[in-house]
């Protein structure tokens, strides 16, 4: 307790009681009511951040002509519309030049190894591979070898929370790579599938201890029901924001299987709870979008997600979900 | 007198105070010296935002976030322009604040018990709370976001009354009775339930 932290008060007789009894509270309130620094997340996170200063201090120490002047808030605002607008016009470039060459649904269907289009392939800016990105994910990515008369493939794009923007961040990032394909219609229907391994998203030490990963669902009431996708339990989940919990039991070896969770979320991010084994996955529609129906489930440990707008019938994106390879 | 007790005052980041000219603008943190930094400002960011939040995981990810955050505008801190403390602090009120937009916007429903005990033993020791502290979380519900603010920033950050002025704009003296005022509110809150 700093001096003078109850200087305010006139005493008398009685006042002088009052000021040891707050004095006494004010204790537990800088000592016992709240939470304490858990000592290994501390020195993980010290870690981590480690790394991301000595990236940070590559970029920022450049020599000579590169080193650009600081820049005014306004200035920097004009700067980043210029680049936005530049960028705008180069990937809108990019994406028809490539449309025109995959406009047809079979070629995403007969060719599973082949080119994928891509729009954020990093730096360098290359069509992504799906060999390429099954390297970077961890795991064999899929893709449906059916899509409804009119959709097309139109961009595939690579989550990986290590290369994010460490400035302007939205929310809370994905925590594992996570593939993310984009599907496309004359009249701007919405076709996404997500793709990304459950246990990358735990941190290691809980990696170790898991014997079985456990898929928690519960959409708001009413908004979602199981429904069996390739063979497994998943859900069907008719809401703009939904959230799903997982987690591994620890050391048990108790089946797979899955109580009710109360969820909701963002575009499709995964992050990390409290409790060292478990996590969530949370999606948040478009605002564009009116009503979006998803798809759930989970394959060798990689969770599908396959999102649609209530344009495509429940019927199709079940057929959509059963053709992925 | 009246039951003050000395206080270990709350630990400077030493480089700052022992050479402060050597975090002018445009220097970046060496490794040792976001060592040290990390060290000292940890404890006291995550405390802070133990008033702030609703739960240890939001806490650690807005720490992570604020540092992240350090890590790549440290070198537009400058000392000439106000306190270390000062400037960490607002980064993370700023980042605070984005959250809380966040979630008015998409409001999160709280896990329920079932879901920690589903995950196995063994993790219950991240979950269980003291009764006291979910009482505190629910008084602080009724305080404004001011008040919470002055809170947080005095027994979360342990900052001394004359930075909370400066982060809050207030002067000193107002920050001493404000506080005051809240505490007393705080235990009125406490002593009315026990007293039911």
């Amino acid at each position: 307790m700093n001096k003078g932290d109850f200087d305010h008060i006139e005493y008398g007789k009685d006042e002088s009681a009052e000021l040891k009894r707050d004095t006494a509270f004010a204790r537990h309130l800088e000592t016992d009511w709240r939470f304490e620094p858990i000592p290994e997340n501390q020195a993980r996170l010290r870690r981590k951040l480690m790394v991301g200063l000595a990236q940070t201090a590559a970029q920022t120490e450049r020599k000579g002509w590169l080193r650009l002047p600081a820049l005014r808030g306004w200035q920097l605002a004009t700067v980043a519309l210029l680049f936005s607008a530049i960028a705008t016009a180069v990937v809108v470039l990019v994406s028809v030049a490539i449309s025109s060459t995959n406009d047809n649904p079979s070629a995403v269907a007969n060719n599973v190894s082949q080119t994928l289009p891509s729009i954020n392939d990093s730096a360098n800016n290359k069509v992504l591979s799906l060999q390429d990105a099954n390297t970077q994910l961890g795991f064999k990515a899929t893709q449906p070898t059916y899509l409804p008369a009119g959709y097309s493939p139109d961009k595939a794009s690579l989550f990986q929370p290590s290369t994010r923007n460490l400035g302007i961040r939205p929310a809370f990032p994905a925590i594992a790579p996570t593939l993310q394909l984009k599907y496309k219609t004359n009249s701007s229907r919405l076709l996404e599938a997500y793709q990304s391994e459950l246990i990358q998203n735990l941190p290691p030490e809980a990696r170790e201890r898991i014997t079985n990963m456990m898929f928690n669902m519960a959409g708001r009431t009413n908004k979602y029901k199981e429904q069996v996708v390739q063979g497994v339990r998943g859900f069907l989940i008719e809401d703009n924001n939904w959230k799903i919990g997982f987690g591994g039991r620890a050391n048990t070896d108790k089946s797979d299987d899955a109580s009710t969770l109360p969820l909701n979320g963002f575009p499709l991010n995964f992050y990390r709870n409290a409790q060292p084994s478990g996590g969530f996955l949370e999606y948040h529609a478009p605002d564009t979008v009116k009503s979006a129906r998803a798809l759930v489930w989970r394959r060798a440990g990689v969770v599908l997600v396959l999102v649609s707008d209530d344009n495509l019938a429940v019927e199709e994106l079940q057929k959509i979900a059963e053709s992925f390879q | 007198m009246f039951g003050r007790k000395a206080v270990e005052k709350p630990q400077e980041f030493s480089v700052v105070s022992s050479n402060p000219e050597s975090f002018n603008k445009g220097k970046a943190l060496s490794p040792d010296e976001f060592a040290r930094f990390y060290d000292s400002y940890f404890p006291r960011l995550y405390r802070y935002l133990s008033y702030r939040t609703a739960t240890r995981e939001e806490a650690e990810d807005i720490v992570e976030a604020v540092f992240e955050r350090i890590i790549g505008k440290f070198h537009t801190f400058d000392s000439k322009r106000g306190s270390l403390d000062a400037w960490v602090f607002t980064i993370a009120r700023h980042i605070l604040s984005n959250r809380h937009r966040y979630l008015s916007r998409h409001p999160e429903l709280p896990l329920e018990d079932g879901f920690a005990a589903e995950l196995g033993s063994g993790l219950s020791e991240f979950v269980v709370e003291q009764e006291d502290i979910q009482r505190l979380r629910r008084y602080l519900g009724r305080l404004s976001e001011r008040e919470k603010e002055l809170l947080a920033l005095r027994y979360g950050a342990e900052l001394p009354h004359r930075r909370i002025g400066e982060l809050l704009d207030m002067r000193e003296g107002n920050v001493t009775v404000r506080l005051g005022r809240i505490v007393r509110k705080l235990r009125g809150f406490f002593e009315a339930e026990e007293n039911e």
